[in-house]
């Protein structure tokens, strides 16, 4: 269980032609997010929703125990967690096999081991036929599958995902958020998830929680109520349709205070 | 006939040499997104089509090595034809390859390379571990990196050459004295280049090695290190050139000895033949260096996805 408890951040900034400036990024956020639930977050940019993410796996610094993840306080990034980049962040000289391997390297896994389980994790993500290839070889999708792999390798209890599939085509992008949600039904881990296209965290979500910004704040949990396992077909029901609009609405607001605040 | 060919081949190559750039750029790009077996689908897909099986070919294919070398025959023949036909101070390369075979023979030149390669070693390899040291610490620390960059600039302003009146009072005309002039020599240009390379490293893999709980050491060899090689051997390029100036500016103006001494001698007793002899023997050493150089750079940096392919 992941706690969100009360949980505001600043950042100061220094420099510029004011010395220093304080950035007020989130403010007094409450979630909880149970085991073995999906949950998509979606807001605006500038709304801090990756530094809330950041925080949760412990590489923004949180005070006090504002955020516990099964009830330890997070000062830092632990094993029970693990993070799907944006940007994949993998090495571009190792190949797939020893990129996913690499946090394994990190906790002593004897090699043996580490092999088995890397090529493992590759499979369900159905890379085991590139092993042996370079970042650079593979396309930006299969790429991010070895960023998922390489996070799933670690057996992580809860799967932190930074808009794992916001530097990917459409298509491609279908593609991957259906097997995300295949190697989830599997495997169950709980699975926060940051986003900005409506349509993703609506079909991927149990619960789908909307941000406003400046500062971060949650405007609405949206619980989604659509049946698993969803395939096309729920792209296509009213209900599907009738989510994303509610969603759309929500964030419109948000964004027509945004303009507001810029034209002022 | 001849020449309008040749002419005609030159425009050729060289639209094909653009068109060849991005023949691999697409090939690769198409392969990957087909997810092909690496390497041998782009590289059978970027070769040119008709750069075989079209029959006889009248002339050699223009390649940028051959284009090379060509320019060399041609300079040399150039230079020959004019030290024969000339009253000039300048001998023709014949003359030079002679007193060359002369030097070797006598073993003049072969003591005066063990000499100075002394100095050449222990002077870069000294810098090169200083450098090391150096570059990762103003890579590494924007604190140090900013009370250091004051000094830092004034010392890449001053010129090398004007430190050997210091290096002789402080060090000594020895080898000590010249291994200090070499290390002077190069030994900022390399940690500059280090520093540059540490600090191209990508923030976010550094985030990830963070985030995946990577000890220090780890992140050092398995993020640092790799990510910084471009710089690392841009830098080691670079110190190598300044370390043979080095060698030989030491050697000139601090003690005559070694390649420089004979450079020096030859001059004031104006035999030029045997002076360009020394300064070929010298530039060859510096060609073959950097040629090993740059192989080594393309064994470490083999994971870069190779868009060009100069053969330079």
């Amino acid at each position: 269980m992941i706690t969100v408890d009360g949980l505001s951040k600043w950042f100061v900034r220094e420099g510029g032609r004011d010395g220093v400036s304080v950035l007020h990024v989130l403010d007094n956020i409450d979630l909880t997010i149970k085991d073995h639930e999906f949950v998509c977050i979606i807001g605006p940019s500038g709304c801090g929703k990756t530094t809330m993410l950041k925080m949760i796996d412990g590489l923004v610094p949180v005070e006090g125990d504002a955020i516990r993840v099964d009830d330890v306080p997070v000062h830092g990034p632990g094993p029970d967690r693990a993070m799907v980049f944006q940007n994949f962040a993998l090495l571009p000289w190792r190949d797939a096999i020893s990129n996913v391997e690499l946090p394994l390297e990190a906790r002593r896994v004897p090699p043996a081991e580490r092999a088995d389980r890397a090529r493992e994790a590759l499979r369900l993500v159905g890379l085991n036929k590139f092993e042996r290839h370079l970042p650079h070889e593979l396309s930006g999708g299969m790429q991010q599958r070895v960023g998922l792999a390489r996070a799933l390798a670690t057996q992580p209890r809860h799967l932190l995902m930074d808009e794992p599939f916001g530097a990917l085509d459409e298509q491609t992008r279908r593609i991957l958020q259906d097997d995300l949600i295949r190697v989830w039904e599997q495997l169950r881990q709980t699975v926060v998830f940051v986003t900005h296209s409506m349509d993703e965290a609506v079909y991927l979500a149990d619960r789908v929680v909307i941000m406003s910004p400046r500062p971060g704040r949650i405007a609405e949990i949206v619980p989604i109520d659509l049946e698993r396992p969803r395939d096309d077909l729920t792209r296509r029901s009213p209900r599907f349709i009738q989510l994303v609009e509610h969603v759309w609405e929500r964030l419109r607001e948000l964004n027509v205070v945004d303009a507001v605040e810029v034209a002022g | 006939m001849a020449a309008r060919l040749w002419a005609a081949r030159l425009t050729r190559s060289r639209q094909r040499f653009w068109s060849h750039l991005e023949e691999r750029a697409l090939a690769q790009r198409t392969a990957t997104d087909l997810g092909l077996e690496r390497a041998n689908g782009t590289h059978a897909a970027s070769r040119h089509p008709e750069g075989r099986g079209n029959g006889r070919r009248p002339f050699p294919r223009l390649t940028s090595y051959r284009v090379s070398a060509l320019s060399v025959g041609l300079g040399l023949v150039a230079w020959e034809l004019y030290a024969r036909n000339t009253e000039t101070f300048v001998p023709p390369f014949t003359d030079v390859i002679v007193a060359w075979v002369r030097m070797m023979g006598s073993g003049e030149l072969l003591a005066a390379l063990a000499v100075s390669s002394q100095a050449f070693v222990l002077g870069l390899g000294l810098a090169v571990i200083v450098a090391v040291a150096l570059g990762l610490i103003l890579g590494l620390s924007d604190t140090i990196d900013h009370a250091a960059a004051p000094f830092v600039s004034a010392l890449v302003a001053l010129p090398s050459v004007a430190y050997i009146p210091i290096i002789m009072l402080w060090i000594g005309f020895g080898l000590e004295g010249r291994i200090a002039v070499v290390f002077e020599f190069c030994v900022l240009v390399m940690a500059l280049n280090f520093r540059a390379g540490v600090r191209s490293v990508d923030p976010d893999l550094l985030e990830m090695a963070r985030a995946f709980r990577l000890t220090r050491w780890q992140t050092f060899r398995s993020v640092l290190i790799p990510g910084s090689m471009t710089g690392i051997m841009a830098g080691l390029r670079l110190g190598l050139g300044r370390a043979i100036k080095g060698t030989v500016t030491a050697e000139v103006l601090l003690v005559l000895v070694g390649l420089g001494g004979l450079v020096k001698h030859y001059g004031n007793t104006f035999r030029i033949d045997s002076l360009l002899a020394v300064v070929g023997t010298i530039v060859l050493i510096a060609l073959v260096l950097t040629s090993l150089l740059m192989r080594l750079d393309r064994r470490v940096n083999r994971w870069r996805p190779r868009v060009q392919d100069t053969g330079a």
